[in-house]
């Protein structure tokens, strides 16, 4: 018995630490030992993995990390130096509000502090999004066909911008300026964190996703006013006044800027709305039963005509190209 | 957590959200540990490595930037952490250095994503083996003790312990051969031959 064991007496002090007595390379490469590393790995990587306590490891962690938690409640008096920086993800219905707004209120709702000051109004590019840098040195993604209007310089009260579409605001925190985002009659402002805030088209609402900290949304007379948290999302429904807070963040929010696009059971109409709106192009179906077909996937990254083809092959539909976009037919048609 | 989650995750803790980083935190922190633990063999330094990869995170996290996934970079922060503390404490073991090496090259974590079931299974294995052997078996694998330390803690001679510990592997080996389709998944991630991730690992953390 303990001759038969021998060589592998020998490659398990090795394995384990014991000895320094290198097995030769066609018994390292060899299926007996290779079984023996595994099991000896494999019952590491059970008990590391069991054992490890994630609890106690994270309160340590937590100790560490909470003086400069500190520094950061200490921003309202030192503000500059430590400001925060807060993501804003903004989408409006139409543009038709814009162009009203430009005829008339713009200028008073840029200029709080009653002098006269310059507008700058930025549309991006069609196809794809345009990056702003505002005054204040924060920066904004503009979605494709968006505008955004802001001030040469802000005032000194209020930082005020107008936004039609959809856009990411990478902003500078300043408690003491606060800033805020305007959209149709309802407001977003900015408490301290990052937040994102979307409107697709022909919902009539304004949608809020809080990554972190809190905003405030409401409207223009402050009838309706919620603080959204981190981890949530306020609708606000502009038709009816009314904002509805919800317990989780909206699915594929960033995804218009980060091509990552994630469904799981989404009827296709959704998955049409969020895609035309990422791409660009119209989407449309032949028959409407294909509307209500629940569609799951991961796209990362990935071209329109891929994903379209990508739909059609596992619903078993066939697909067209229009002027403007694609087709989905059920196949016997 | 899927790429785009990592993304959305760390865009937060870049705008200073403790609550992101503890969710990215508690993600990955059990596999993490145990990819520290193949090469520190020490449960509380693979702990404080994994603590000190998230902690440089943190502080660092304005100036970081990931060109591949939070996850891999995660991963790759770990494992240079754990080599340069094999450095620091000099136990290197000339099979830790073989690992290592080719440990360089491989970019597959998913052995540290292990499913709970084949976790439930390595467990019973090893409950399963005589009283003395799996006493002798866990202080090797699970305290990092060295044979003659063994021996003298149980009072028995290196020979024992060296024979006991042959005896131990060899019935783990044969005892986890019944889930052949389980580590069959080990075996072809070894050889990097592993393919598209399989999520189903992944959820079962």
């Amino acid at each position: 018995m303990r001759e038969e064991n021998k060589n592998e007496d020998k490659w398990i002090a090795w394995l384990t630490g014991e000895s320094t007595d290198k097995p030769e390379p066609e018994i390292l490469e060899g299926a007996g030992f290779s079984e023996l590393k595994r099991t000896w790995e494999l019952t590491g990587t059970a008990y590391s993995y069991r054992k490890s306590d994630p609890d106690k490891v994270w309160s340590e962690l937590k100790e560490k990390i909470q003086p400069e938690t500190k520094i950061v409640q200490l921003r309202r008096f030192n503000i500059l130096k430590y400001a925060a920086i807060f993501v804003a993800l903004i989408a409006l219905t139409s543009i038709t509000f814009l162009l009203v707004r430009n005829t008339d209120k713009t200028g008073n709702q840029l200029v709080a502090s009653g002098t006269v000051m310059k507008t700058i109004q930025t549309i991006a590019k069609p196809l794809s999004y345009t990056t702003i840098k505002l005054p204040d040195g924060s920066t904004v993604k503009l979605n494709a066909g968006s505008s955004l209007k802001y001030p040469e310089k802000f005032a000194e009260t209020m930082r005020k911008v107008i936004l039609s579409g959809e856009a990411f605001f990478d902003i500078i925190h300043d408690s003491n300026h606060p800033f805020v985002v305007e959209i149709n009659n309802v407001e977003i402002e900015d408490l301290g964190t990052s937040f994102n805030i979307s409107a697709y088209p022909g919902m009539d609402q304004v949608v809020v996703n809080v990554v972190t900290g809190s905003v405030r949304l409401f409207d223009k007379d402050q009838k309706e006013t919620k603080i959204i948290a981190a981890g949530s999302s306020g609708k606000f429904l502009t038709k009816k006044g009314e904002i509805i807070v919800f317990k989780e963040l909206t699915p594929n929010f960033l995804s218009w800027i980060t091509r990552e696009l994630s469904f799981h059971h989404t009827p296709l109409s959704t998955v049409f709305e969020e895609l035309e709106n990422i791409y660009q192009v119209k989407l449309e179906f032949s028959d409407p039963g294909i509307a209500n077909i629940a569609y799951t996937a991961n796209f990362d990254k990935l071209q329109i005509d891929d994903i379209v083809n990508v739909i059609a092959k596992t619903h078993h539909l066939s697909v067209q190209k229009t002027n403007d976009g694609y087709v989905f037919l059920k196949k016997s048609e | 957590m899927n790429p785009s989650e990592e993304l959305n995750t760390f865009e937060a803790i870049r705008h200073d959200s403790q609550q992101a980083f503890e969710m990215l935190f508690r993600a990955f922190f059990r596999s993490l540990t145990a990819y520290a633990f193949r090469i520190v063999r020490d449960l509380e330094a693979a702990e404080n490595i994994v603590q000190d990869v998230y902690l440089k995170l943190w502080q660092n996290r304005h100036e970081v930037i990931i060109t591949t996934s939070v996850e891999h970079y995660l991963f790759r922060s770990v494992r240079n952490h754990s080599l340069n503390y094999l450095d620091k404490v000099k136990v290197r073991s000339d099979y830790l250095r073989m690992e290592m090496e080719r440990e360089r090259e491989n970019d597959d974590y998913q052995p540290y994503f292990p499913e709970i079931g084949l976790l439930d299974k390595i467990e019973n294995a090893i409950g399963a083996l005589p009283e003395k052997r799996q006493v002798i078996f866990r202080m090797a694998r699970e305290e990092g003790l060295k044979y003659r330390e063994i021996a003298e803690r149980l009072n028995l001679s290196v020979k024992t312990v060296e024979a006991q510990m042959t005896l131990a592997l060899k019935h783990l080996r044969d005892s986890l051969k019944e889930y052949k389709h389980l580590l069959l998944l080990f075996m072809l991630l070894d050889k990097g031959i592993s393919g598209d991730k399989c999520q189903c690992d992944r959820k079962a953390m």
